[in-house]
């Protein structure tokens, strides 16, 4: 499914990953553990197409991405701090990919629901940004990314930010939500209890 | 407890002081602009003048002007300065820093400058159309929409925009649906800023307008000074007032709709540009350098140009003003620097005296001092054409006939650069640690004592700041100026456009190499008030 073979990323002197490979299979969902500044968000962004590698190669399904830009590459990603648009609805940011799509609007607002309420946010599509709670933002960047119906999904450091409890419910929501649809993930994260949680295979970088 | 609120009683200045800084700065605003702006309402509302003034048909004409030329200008520098904007908030590059300091270059100088450049530059079939009004009023602009817009697009999340393309949008989608909208009230508060300016565009129309192209302001002042129509300008001067106010009430009610609450990027993530991206910086940053720097080019450039090929004729001829032997010209462009020189000294002495007492009480004062805070600033909002024709209508008769008296074009200037005196040392005031006062009453200090060891030094630099930024205006202003401009004591952007209205290739040399002089004082006073500021920093 996807493959990273043999990537090198620096910034500007500083070697940021060395001859990295990395295998995902289809439906697997993968947790890249390891200490801060070992990689692992450059990992993603790479993959992600958002820094170009100093070498190495991005397949998925066998097809090499490494030169496509970022939009057309299908890999979502659910950034460390959300990302949602603040001039943008919870509606509106979860609708986002479908109408670069051009998907029509009636099935365009029935898609939103139907993702909102798999987070379990049904009812909150005309809700501003700013009035969410950490964990409600949180689920809309899942929302959002997995409206795009990505080939694979990035999530870097989806749980960040968030007291233990809430922390503890969301990564069992959001660990069934990826089993459910079947999603092909990679879960960054610096916490094993939560790696071991989460993912089928664990893997490490140092 | 907030100390502020509760300021140290016993330890205050004494009464005598505090009326010592409070009345000067309070009678000086009653007197120069609360008179003349009442008189000049009063004068507005006059039932014959507002029915003859309405029902000429130049009235709506000059209306119709000022409103699309203003969105024009406005339209085309928000078209014109999104590429600059992109260049310098997202990338380094050499000159950067050399671009930003170009553009504000511009932007202080004198209205007339830019109006004498843009003759300069555009060939003479040119120099009088509606094209060089908008150039010369996108070129002044442009910093406004760099500035502003700037600001915010540095510091927007670049995660927003990838997101975006996570999502599939294109490079395009991505700009026109994230990063647009996030932009919006920014944009919004740069075009309402550029439509205020040239809306009541003066020294640009002034030198470039003709008689069918001219704004509020320029037929202000044609009633009032050239056909002795006071009524009628006084009525038009109203009129300008009234659409100001609808749209600065209109954009602060769009500001807040539109406004997001964004987790802004404090550590601004400039790179430098990869492959393409070289190529689109470089040609933004080329164009908008060319722009800004052509016409100032050729100010100089055209005032070494004589009857055949370059020379020196027009500068050396700055001390003569005679035409032909006997026959002298109204203007003496050396008279004018001398003017312009003394009349900005003047200036800047007043406005730093009546600035500085005003921050003191303002700061003393409290809550009362709020009053004169928001008083000393309406200047600011008042444009100089209305200012210099309320002085003009205000003091014609005696005992306050002070039309002719040498002293009545330094105060103007001075009442215009008041705000900016106090608006620089005011905030540094407020900053200064009330305990440091405090301390010194522990040492023994009396109230005067203790503010002059504590207080009185931070106050010095800001001072000099706002006195140079005095300077400046006062060097350039020219709105005010034509109104209380008495004949033979013309100060240099008088000069400058009296000669560009004159033919005769060395007449207009001369304008250009007053122009020249004008901007480079301009440019260098700012430079120094800037070098002082971030050193203070």
């Amino acid at each position: 499914m996807l493959d990273v073979r043999d990537v090198s990323a620096s910034f500007d002197a500083t070697v940021v990953l060395d001859h990295l490979s990395l295998h995902v299979d289809a439906g697997e969902v993968v947790a890249l553990v390891g200490p801060s500044g070992s990689g692992k968000s450059t990992l993603l962004r790479v993959i992600a197409g958002l820094i170009t590698p100093d070498q190495g190669t991005i397949t998925v399904n066998g097809v090499d991405v490494t030169g496509l830009p970022t939009h057309r590459r299908s890999i979502g990603m659910v950034f460390q701090n959300e990302q949602l648009f603040p001039h943008l609805s919870v509606g509106g940011n979860v609708g986002f990919a479908l109408k670069i799509a051009g998907m029509p609007t009636a099935q365009r607002i029935g898609k939103v629901n139907e993702l909102l309420e798999l987070v379990g946010l049904d009812g909150l599509a005309k809700r501003r940004i700013d009035n969410l709670s950490g964990g409600e933002a949180k689920r809309v960047a899942l929302a959002r990314s997995m409206a795009a119906t990505p080939k694979v999904l990035l999530l870097d450091e989806p749980l960040t930010g968030l007291d233990r409890d809430l922390h503890d419910r969301l990564m069992i929501d959001v660990a069934a939500i990826l089993d459910q649809t079947h999603t092909t993930a990679i879960w960054v994260t610096h916490d094993h209890g939560e790696a071991a949680a989460v993912a089928n295979r664990i893997e490490s970088l140092k | 407890m907030d100390e502020r609120r509760h300021p140290l009683k016993p330890n205050q200045l004494p009464r005598w002081s505090l009326i010592a800084v409070t009345a000067p700065p309070t009678a000086f605003l009653l007197v120069f602009y609360v008179w003349p702006f009442a008189t000049l309402i009063a004068n507005g509302f006059n039932a014959g003048s507002l029915s003859d003034t309405f029902g000429r048909s130049a009235t709506w004409r000059v209306l119709w002007f000022t409103v699309w030329q203003a969105a024009a200008s406005t339209t085309l520098t928000l078209v014109i300065g999104l590429a600059p904007t992109w260049a310098v908030s997202r990338f380094s590059f050499p000159g950067r820093r050399a671009l930003l300091s170009m553009l504000t270059a511009v932007f202080v100088l004198p209205t007339v400058v830019v109006g004498a450049a843009f003759v300069a530059l555009l060939p003479g079939s040119l120099d009088r159309s509606i094209w060089a009004i908008l150039g010369a009023h996108v070129v002044f602009n442009l910093a406004v929409v760099v500035r502003a817009v700037g600001a915010v697009w540095e510091k927007l999340p670049a995660d927003l925009e990838h997101a975006g393309a996570t999502l599939g949008a294109s490079p395009l989608q991505v700009f026109l649906r994230v990063t647009l909208p996030l932009l919006r009230p920014s944009l919004a508060a740069a075009a309402s800023i550029v439509f205020l300016f040239t809306f009541t565009s003066f020294g640009v129309i002034r030198v470039l307008g003709t008689a069918n192209r001219a704004t509020l302001e320029v037929e202000v002042w044609r009633r009032a000074t050239q056909l002795g129509d006071l009524g009628g300008a006084a009525v038009l001067t109203v009129l300008q007032l009234l659409v100001l106010g609808v749209l600065v009430a209109w954009t602060s009610l769009v500001q807040r709709r539109t406004t997001h609450v964004l987790d802004m990027d404090e550590s601004s993530s400039r790179q430098f540009p990869k492959g393409k991206e070289r190529w689109v910086v470089g040609a933004a940053v080329g164009v908008t350098l060319m722009l800004v720097t052509a016409p100032l080019l050729a100010l100089v450039e055209r005032s070494l140009r004589g009857d055949d090929g370059y020379s020196l004729v027009a500068w050396q001829s700055l001390d003569n003003n005679e035409i032909r032997p006997g026959l002298r010209l109204n203007v003496d462009p050396l008279g004018a620097l001398t003017n312009s020189v003394v009349t900005a000294l003047l200036a800047t002495i007043l406005a730093v005296v009546i600035g500085g007492a005003a921050v003191i009480s303002i700061t003393t004062l409290g809550r009362t001092g709020r009053w004169l805070d928001t008083g000393l600033m309406l200047p600011l909002g008042t444009s100089a054409v209305t200012i210099g024709f309320g002085m003009l209508i205000t003091f014609d008769t005696p005992p306050f006939d002070w039309r002719a008296s040498w002293w009545l074009v330094p105060v103007g200037h001075g009442l215009v650069a008041v705000p900016f005196v106090v608006r620089t040392a005011l905030g540094v005031l407020r900053s200064v640690d009330l305990d440091l006062r405090a301390a010194a009453a522990t040492l023994g200090a009396s109230p005067v004592r203790a503010w002059r060891a504590t207080t009185l030094p931070f106050l010095l630099r800001p001072l000099a700041t706002g006195a140079g930024l005095a300077a400046a205006i006062s060097l350039g202003e020219f709105g005010a100026t034509s109104f209380l401009s008495r004949s033979g004591s013309e100060t240099l952007p008088i000069a400058i456009e009296r000669l560009l209205g004159r033919t005769g290739r060395i007449f207009q040399a001369q304008a250009f190499a007053l122009s020249t002089i004008l901007a480079i004082a301009t440019i260098v006073i700012v430079m120094l008030v800037d070098v002082g500021d971030s050193r203070g920093e």
